[in-house]
């Protein structure tokens, strides 16, 4: 049963600039006894949110209100700096589109490097090759290299490896970039397929329409506060 | 406190298996790739052994197999000093973005940087059989052993060198400073023996153990069990300070980053 409690969550990040972010600064502090200032961004402000088996939930809000930091703390990527946050399930998540990509690598190769980073073995990628491959639909050009590859063909591979793997959470930020309209409408399809039988869906995205038809749940977030909450 | 380390550990097939490909992208890209690697190591070994032997006023021959070995082990190990500090800081966004432990970065450091180590000294197991003094039976444990002890270390400082220059920045610029001193106080182009009275400079420096310990037994010199025992102590210090950082800061990383 895969499941994600997050309960009073902050994450401050803090701004690190030139003169507090080198040793030789920080040691002159030290010596004439002075604090070192760090600058701070609340990023998540004191956020509780409870996802369940089967909930397909998309996260808006306006660019810098804290969608992917929460899409990171969500994954087990990030620490909150408060709070806490309960993970149960395998998680993949594509938040960086270009993670463990290779440009002078093929389709092929970088299908087992992104495997890597997805904490998958090579013998499993092995085995989900051909369907990775057919889904992406880029037929010969899975055996060119990565760097002849349209930003549309590289968010096709991405979303290919990653709901290959069907994990149990799926997290997603900003959709499946410039991939084209008739992708978008098979990998809704798959993603129902997958989803039927209980997992997760988190999806940050600024389309409307992407997360009208694959979410159930909306939330809103706006300067890192959770602001509205629908089913 | 190890479980991090443990972590890592248990991804050896995945971070060797893209430190291997990452090595064959590098060698896809220059077109006769290992060789010119080759190529440019032994014009550096010659070059530089011709003008010390006649300013140490040392047989050239004697000087050959000494800068031969002394700077390709120094490869390693400065390749292990610069990969740590810089390290976290290019994989930031893959550190990001998956949720991989933080350990499998330093082990896929580590690796790469000795399979690089490794090709390089393919050239040095030739010469290993030319020069006069023929190896000693010995160095079939010595080498290894100087081989891990390097290894071990330059995971030990990742560990802790790593979170260091990710949050401090001027770091990283530091180190090639140091480095550039430890070449001149390391036996790389010398051996102690020449520098008579100074000799002593080897004992108080970590990277001429490292380098006596490796070399000395390959070119028939005296087998110096005391510096054994430093380098021993040494690795066991470096991996608890490391074990101690990482676990302290682990979850800050991703903060600096």
């Amino acid at each position: 049963m895969a499941h994600i409690n997050v309960k009073n969550v902050t994450v401050d990040l803090p701004i690190y600039g030139a003169h507090n972010m080198n040793l030789k600064g920080r040691v002159a502090n030290i010596l004439a006894r002075r604090e070192t200032e760090v600058e701070i961004i609340r990023a998540l402000n004191d956020i509780s949110l409870s996802i369940n088996d089967g909930d397909r939930v998309g996260i808006v809000g306006p660019n810098g209100s804290g969608k992917t930091t929460l899409l990171r703390v969500m994954a087990g990527i990030l620490k909150p700096t408060e709070g806490n946050v309960e993970i149960q399930g395998t998680v993949v998540s594509m938040i960086d589109q270009g993670l463990g990509l290779e440009a002078q690598c093929t389709g092929i190769e970088n299908i087992f490097r992104r495997g890597i980073f997805l904490n998958q073995s090579t013998q499993q990628m092995q085995d989900r090759l051909d369907d990775i491959v057919e889904f992406s639909g880029l037929g010969d050009r899975i055996r060119h290299p990565l760097y002849t590859y349209s930003s549309g063909m590289r968010a096709r591979l991405a979303f290919s490896i990653a709901t290959s793997v069907k994990p149990e959470i799926l997290i997603i930020d900003e959709g499946i970039g410039a991939a084209d309209e008739e992708f978008a409408e098979r990998a809704g399809g798959r993603l129902d397929s997958f989803l039927q039988n209980a997992g997760i869906l988190l999806l940050a995205s600024h389309s409307n329409q992407l997360i009208e038809s694959w979410c159930k749940k909306k939330v809103r977030l706006e300067s890192g506060q959770l602001m509205s909450r629908q089913n | 406190m190890l479980s991090d380390i443990r972590a890592g550990w248990a991804l050896r097939n995945s971070w060797w298996s893209l430190s291997r490909q990452t090595i064959k992208i590098s060698y896809r890209r220059t077109t006769l790739g290992p060789f010119w690697i080759c190529l440019q190591q032994i014009a550096f070994v010659v070059g530089i052994s011709l003008l010390y032997s006649q300013l140490f006023k040392v047989r050239s021959s004697d000087m050959v197999p000494l800068v031969a070995f002394g700077i390709t082990f120094w490869g390693l190990l400065t390749s292990y000093v610069t990969g740590a500090a810089s390290n976290f800081i290019l994989q930031s966004q893959s550190i990001k973005s998956s949720t991989l432990p933080i350990t499998f970065y330093i082990f896929s450091s580590v690796s790469q940087n000795f399979l690089i180590f490794l090709h390089s000294a393919v050239v040095l197991i030739p010469l290993a059989f030319v020069i006069d003094t023929t190896p000693r039976i010995v160095c079939l444990i010595t080498v290894p052993l100087a081989i891990t002890f390097a290894v071990l270390n330059g995971f030990s400082i990742a560990l802790w060198l790593g979170p260091l220059s990710a949050r401090y920045r001027d770091v990283s610029a530091a180190i090639p400073i140091i480095i550039q001193i430890a070449m001149f106080l390391s036996p790389i182009f010398w051996s102690p023996t020449l520098l008579g009275g100074r000799a002593w400079i080897v004992d108080y420096n970590p990277i001429a153990w490292m380098i006596e310990t490796f070399r000395s037994p390959i070119l028939g010199g005296d087998m110096r069990i005391d510096l054994w025992v430093r380098l021993a102590v040494l690795t066991c210090v470096n991996l608890a300070l490391g074990v101690i950082v990482l676990h302290r800061v682990r979850d800050k990383i991703t903060y600096w980053i």
